[in-house]
């Protein structure tokens, strides 16, 4: 903490005045024991929440993220700013069948956790089959049914999962239902951070890896700190000592901490208020960087509700939208939709797959559905921003060709609850980020008919057998799968159960003192890879 | 006395009771589904139902609400769904010193500044210091907290370093300053408006006349007199905002950094975890009407009359 001389009588009168009344408070609750710093220093950043877990089989929010890229390897990550992946925990990429169902993996030789025991296949083994078991609570257990009994094991979890078999210690298999040319993403996902076996109980509170930094303390409300792994398998990594993480942080005095060089890096976006202050302030030019957020913002307009079950009327929507001015509402932070599937993600194709701008064909097709005055409708959205903002616009731009809008801006849990509720949100504006860089991700999660069910997340409810043939298809044959996905997307385009508007950007502003600074599309901050310039 | 006594704490459990209940059934009549928000956007729907399963969630609501009330009778708040392994009551504890410590804070600034500032302003009225302390209170009471902590945080901590930005560390009395400054300025700001009024009052009976006739000193006057009848509307306006305080107070906390109650009940709302929304409802409500229930008896102890009728 700065304090100037100035202040010093200040603060003494201040002191002196409320002392007596603070003293009952517990002297055991100042924050966080400070970091010793070494040669490398210590990073730091701060957060407005806590994380929920340090369970990497469950976590699943900005926190626990970014902490799962400092304290755990998994088996192939990606490369520091691309979407690359590249061996991690294992010696090579995996070594796949010629049926494309079974992988073969070998550890890299040496790789051992923070308390010095050494990482083998038996780990890896529980890490992925804990995913399967239901006691775990994974998130993500739907991407798992890629592999053999894992299904059978969420269900009924005595045995092993018949799919994952270990063959000496530095060696295992996987074995797939099907071939599925995305499993090797799923595999770098944060839920696939190799823990020692028989420690997952332990996990949400200490957490113990293979990263490149070791947990010391975890406060809640207050702090996280992790110290440098010296165990860790890369020579010379990471450069940093530790790293102290503030928690209970707004992003808007992130920002102040991170100006006034008390912080290195914020935790939380960049606030809506200040992105056009940031990105003009000549001071921070050289500490802003900006990414695609393979993102994609979008309609959704439920296809088992009147009118929207009527496809005149979806497409006469998706020839209402403005995308140019909706990017104006959040201050461009992002690019006009060009299709569902973002940049940098498999199944993006750079010729436009949306419908233009169009008022009077919109009119028409409105007409030829039987609603030549329009109708009323309900939009769903979540009641923050950049959603409130362009609900407005959306609001706009469909009163153009007649249709009114009722804005619902409801909480997030809310929102969740409704949107995935049959018949009850005939529009929806909400968005998805790619769990990994395959287009699979946005077409089975989002427009897949096994998830038009209650408590999924295709909210269009929209199901089409020949739609996902081509997306299963496009994972089974990966030489043909930017083919399949593109004629996935133009069917898609026609039957219109969803508006794509705009890809996402993201912008960052980092402290001066961080060296070698780079993000990457997937995780976001690459901490491991970051210096400190003094 | 002591029938007024059980009277008094009987309807204690009873409004604790019914406050507790209410958050209980309104947590699950919002829409929305807290088994979905623990198990993230990608979860499959048979993943949220084995959630929901485990967190008891699929039983009906008069079974969870039997449950519910079989833990609190064993002092179980029951465990977070959204902070895995958390228990409701470990959270709250950890969380109250902060919460207390900054209510205290609080008052303290109410108290501090709106009683001499009353007494002051009723001794000399229509003075510069009079117009001075009623243009104060004017600014105290229409400034939103929002509004006066981000400037403060702006000024004070990010152009000026005079204090911390955000958060707590030692000494806890440095970082907690600007926050409670925040919390407590609208308070003494109606604080100083009424025992300006209440004094002026006071001042204007017939016995404060008869003890200047008898040539008691003022200062004599003010101490005996004054005070001890100004008091009573300030005594139950600090036991409601230290009630209210101790309930959390989240727009400073959020602003501050502040990892108290306030912070914890607007995470668990936004995460629908019923325990914890019910965990920090109750603290409120304990607080709410516990000092309430101080005040009532401190009434006791500064007004004789109501000593009597108590007894009667």
């Amino acid at each position: 903490m700065k304090i100037s001389k100035h202040s010093k009588l200040l603060r003494s009168f201040l002191v002196l005045g409320l002392g007596s009344v603070m003293t009952i408070a517990p002297i055991a609750i100042g924050a966080g024991s400070a970091q010793a710093a070494g040669n490398g220093g210590v990073l730091k950043i701060a957060f407005a929440s806590d994380p929920s877990t340090f369970d990497p089989q469950v976590c699943y929010d900005a926190t626990c993220w970014d902490n799962m890229e400092m304290l755990f390897n998994r088996l192939y990550d990606y490369t520091p700013a691309g979407t690359d992946l590249v061996p991690q925990a294992a010696a090579a990429m995996p070594k796949v069948s010629a049926d494309k169902l079974t992988y073969t993996i070998t550890l890299r030789a040496g790789m051992k956790f923070a308390d010095g025991t050494p990482v083998t296949a038996d780990d890896v083994a529980y890490t992925f089959s804990r995913i399967c078991d239901p006691a775990t609570k994974s998130p993500v257990v739907s991407f798992w049914n890629a592999v053999k009994g894992c299904e059978a094991f969420s269900k009924d979890p005595t045995g092993t999962v018949s799919g994952i078999s270990v063959k000496s210690p530095t060696k295992l298999t996987l074995t797939l239902v099907q071939p599925n040319s995305a499993f090797v993403y799923v595999m770098a996902m944060p839920h696939a951070s190799i823990i020692p076996s028989g420690t997952g109980a332990q996990q949400a509170e200490k957490p113990l890896g293979s990263g490149p930094f070791k947990f010391v303390s975890f406060t809640p409300g207050q702090s996280i700190i992790l110290t440098k792994n010296t165990n860790y398998w890369n020579p010379g990594h990471p450069l940093l000592d530790g790293v102290n993480e503030a928690l209970g942080v707004t992003p808007e005095v992130q920002l102040l901490q991170l100006q006034k060089g008390d912080l290195d890096l914020m935790g939380d976006k960049l606030p809506n208020s200040s992105y056009l202050a940031v990105i003009k302030d000549k001071k921070l030019k050289s500490q802003i960087s900006h990414r695609v957020g393979l993102s994609t913002y979008f309609l959704t307009l439920n296809t088992k509700m009147k009118p929207f079950n009527n496809p005149l009327v979806r497409e006469a929507v998706s020839y209402a939208i403005d995308r140019a001015a909706l990017l104006r509402a959040v201050n461009g932070q992002g690019d006009p939709a060009t299709g569902f599937i973002p940049p940098g993600v498999t199944g993006y194709v750079t010729k436009s797959m949306v419908n233009p701008l169009n008022v009077a064909k919109a009119k028409s097709l409105l007409k030829e559905a039987g609603y030549p005055k329009g109708f009323k409708t309900d939009l769903y959205s979540w009641n923050t921003q950049p959603w409130t903002n362009l609900d407005v616009v959306i609001q706009q731009q469909l009163a153009a060709i007649g249709i009114k809008i009722n804005v619902k801006a409801v909480q997030m849990s809310t929102f969740f609850g409704l949107a995935a509720t049959p018949k009850t949100t005939p529009m929806t504006l909400t968005f998805w980020i790619a769990d990994y860089p395959d287009g699979s991700d946005f077409f089975q999660a989002l427009l897949g008919c096994a998830s038009a069910i209650p408590g999924g997340q295709n909210y269009p409810f929209y199901c089409n057998k020949k739609f996902d043939n081509l997306v299963n298809d496009g994972l089974a044959q990966p030489s043909k799968v930017q083919s399949f996905y593109e004629s996935a997307a133009k069917l898609m385009q026609k039957d219109n159960p969803v508006v794509p508007l705009y890809f996402g950007k993201n912008t960052t502003v980092y402290g001066k003192n961080v060296g070698n600074f780079v993000e990457n599309p997937i995780w976001g901050y690459m901490i491991s890879n970051y210096s400190l310039k003094s | 006395m002591s029938r007024w006594l059980i009277r008094r704490t009987a309807q204690m459990f009873a409004v604790v009771w019914g406050v507790m209940t209410l958050a209980f059934i309104l947590a699950f009549i919002v829409p929305g589904d807290p088994a979905r928000m623990v198990a993230g956007p990608n979860a499959s729907p048979e993943a949220v139902a084995n959630i929901r399963h485990e967190l008891g969630l699929d039983q009906s609501l008069l079974t969870q609400y039997t449950h519910f009330i079989e833990r609190l009778m064993h002092g179980n708040l029951g465990i977070s769904f959204a902070l895995q392994n958390q228990t409701v009551g470990s959270a709250i504890w950890r969380a109250l010193p902060f919460t207390a410590a900054l209510a205290i804070g609080g008052v303290l600034w109410e108290v501090v500044l709106g009683i001499p500032f009353g007494i002051i302003s009723a001794y000399r009225p229509k003075s510069i210091f009079d117009r001075f302390s009623t243009f104060s209170a004017l600014f105290g009471l229409s400034t939103p907290p929002f509004w006066l902590g981000l400037m403060l945080l702006y000024f004070l901590a990010f152009k000026l370093s005079i204090f911390p930005l955000n958060g707590v560390g030692h000494p806890l009395i440095w970082y907690l300053i600007l926050p409670s400054f925040t919390l407590g300025v609208g308070g003494a700001a109606f604080y100083s408006r009424i025992v300006r009024t209440t004094v002026l009052n006071v001042l204007q009976s017939p016995f404060i006349e008869f003890a200047q006739l008898k040539g008691m000193p003022a200062s004599l006057i003010l101490r005996r007199h004054v005070i001890r009848h100004a008091l009573m509307p300030i005594v139950t306006m600090i036991g409601m905002d230290l009630g209210y305080f101790l309930g959390g107070v989240l727009i400073t906390e959020s602003i501050f950094g502040i990892p108290g109650i306030g912070q914890l009940a607007f995470k668990s709302i936004s995460t629908l975890d019923v325990p914890m929304i019910t965990g920090t409802v109750l603290v409120a409500s304990v607080f709410m009407v516990l000092m309430n229930f101080i005040v009532d008896v401190l009434y006791t102890f500064i007004d004789p009359r109501v000593r009597l009728q108590r007894n009667n």
